[in-house]
């Protein structure tokens, strides 16, 4: 097992008229090489779980537990690009785990490269790229930490149908070569399609925890609405044609 | 990062919200000129009382009045040690002065913006250098540029911890040897000089596309007005500053 959550709550700010519950009694165990989704609606308390992982975030009671390097990758990494070319910029992360600049410079074409993103954009400047080519780069920028465990928040979040899938695609292709995968999302579809295991905050509770497959039950359906989800639709127009 | 909460509101919905934010403006530049006529023991530390009174009367816990301005009690701490240890007679007595200037001017800059919305403190820049606009000074301008800047502040500060945290992830370290500590803050100050211009920008093109600037005087919603309490409040008021002058005057 690489991550385990034991009964984790999270208030932000306590003791200030600004406290809040974000997380309540959170019970969690990823296996090595699982692919998680963490589905919820804005405010249930997504992001403050996943920055638990890597321990941004300690929890207020409960214990965490994770094995293995963490690296999360979080909604619009496309805005904290910094360096004055791609290649640099990706290299920070391997540099500051005390590589050398030639191994750093190694990862981040290896990174680069599974990213899908080609060598003339190397020494481009981050900020002249599209945004679907930054945020490549910016996902560059933590898969060259090679991390065991990826963390990614809202990764399809304002991308178009082909970047979505490509990305999509790749998250299948390091899950199968033995990486730890958990996205955020709240499209349900995705969450279907894409990962075998399922997490569901309402409200810093977790509604439900178990296998995609078994998820999308009628009986569930209840307890997916409540949460402000929607069920996976088999095909959308054909939805809507309904 | 989210200690530096200088410039945000705190809704605790004391009485000293409801007060009318020019004249609250007035009371704090009285306060300041309060601190610079007291010169001994008895009279800084009748400005401690009454300030540290404000602070019970507003509602705002003593923590996040000081948590807002942690980071600059330091450097009036090590002034005062710089006065003491310059002046030759009655060292003590300047490094105190200096110290609780210093404190005291922070604090009460801090309870206005802790109880006083950014609007209202726009509102009451305008109204309380309206008179400005016989010499062609945008008053309504500048108290925009301010009502801003005030805006902006927590929603910086929100980004600026985003960025940190992200950086952070990547093994950023704040605390290392100096060439690494100053990769890591350009590392923070890039994307949050970058978005802070995209912002800006956007907020323009949304100002203009509202026709701000072309129409007549723009109106409020909220007008200010002077109530009860306000007088009550410019009494007490009052009755401290002249208390403050008699110490000067009686006591020295
Ligand atoms: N730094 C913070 N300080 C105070 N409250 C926060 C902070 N971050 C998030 N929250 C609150 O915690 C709740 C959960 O937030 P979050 O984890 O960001 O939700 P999600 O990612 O699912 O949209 C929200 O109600 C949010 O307002
Ligand atoms: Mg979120």
């Amino acid at each position: 097992m690489v991550i385990r959550f034991d009964n984790v709550s999270h208030i932000y700010g306590p003791g200030t008229l600004f406290e809040k519950k974000a997380l309540s009694g959170i019970n969690l165990c990823v296996e090595k090489g699982d692919s998680l989704c963490i589905c919820g609606k804005t405010g249930s308390g997504k992001t403050t779980l996943i920055k638990h992982i890597n321990g941004l975030l300690k929890p207020s009671s409960g214990e965490v537990k994770t094995e293995g390097f963490a690296g999360l990758v979080f909604q619009f990494p496309e805005d904290q690009l910094f360096a004055p070319t791609v290649i640099e910029d990706v290299m920070f992360g391997p540099l500051n785990m005390g590589k050398s600049r030639g191994e750093a410079r190694a990862a981040a074409e290896e990174a680069l490269a599974r990213a899908g993103m080609e060598s003339q954009f190397y020494d481009r400047n981050p900020f002249t790229l599209s945004g679907g080519q930054k945020r490549l780069a910016a996902l560059a920028g933590v898969l060259a930490m090679k991390p065991q465990i990826l963390v990614l928040d809202e990764p399809t979040a304002g991308l178009d149908f082909r970047s979505s899938a490509s990305l999509l695609k790749l998250l299948h292709h390091l899950n199968s070569e033995g990486v730890t995968v958990i996205a955020v999302t709240h499209e349900m579809n995705l969450a279907r399609d894409y990962f075998s295991k399922l997490l569901i905050l309402d409200s810093g509770h977790a509604v439900w925890n178990g296998n995609t497959a078994d998820a999308f039950c009628a009986g569930n359906r209840e307890l997916i609405e409540h949460a402000g989800l929607e069920m996976p639709q088999d095909n959308e127009i054909e939805f809507l044609l309904r | 990062m989210r200690d530096v909460t200088f410039g945000r509101y705190y809704p605790s919905k004391g009485p000293l919200h409801e007060l009318n934010a020019a004249l609250k403006l007035l009371f704090l530049v009285l306060y300041i000129i309060s601190l610079f006529i007291s010169v001994s023991y008895t009279g800084l530390c009748v400005c401690i009382i009454f300030i540290f009174l404000c602070i019970i009367v507003s509602r705002v816990p003593f923590k996040s009045v000081l948590r807002s301005f942690r980071s600059m009690i330091i450097l009036a701490f090590v002034s005062s040690v710089i006065v003491c240890l310059t002046h030759a007679d009655n060292g003590a007595l300047a490094a105190f002065t200096v110290f609780v200037r210093l404190t005291c001017a922070l604090c009460v800059s801090a309870l206005l913006t802790l109880t006083t919305t950014p609007s209202e403190v726009a509102d009451g820049i305008q109204s309380s250098l309206s008179f400005l606009r016989v010499f062609h000074i945008p008053v309504q301008d500048i108290a925009l540029s301010v009502s801003i800047t005030l805006h902006f502040i927590p929603v910086l500060q929100e980004e600026a911890e985003k960025i940190y945290n992200a950086q952070k992830s990547r093994g950023a370290d704040f605390s290392g040897n100096l060439a690494k500590k100053a990769s890591s803050v350009v590392s923070i100050l890039v994307p949050l000089f970058a978005s802070a211009f995209r912002r800006a920008g956007e907020l323009a093109d949304s100002m203009e596309s509202r026709c701000y600037g072309s129409g007549p005087e723009r109106t409020r919603l909220h007008s200010a007005g002077i109530h009860e309490a306000d007088v009550l409040a410019s009494l007490l008021f009052a009755s401290y500053f002249l208390f403050t002058i008699s110490v000067r005057l009686l006591l020295w």
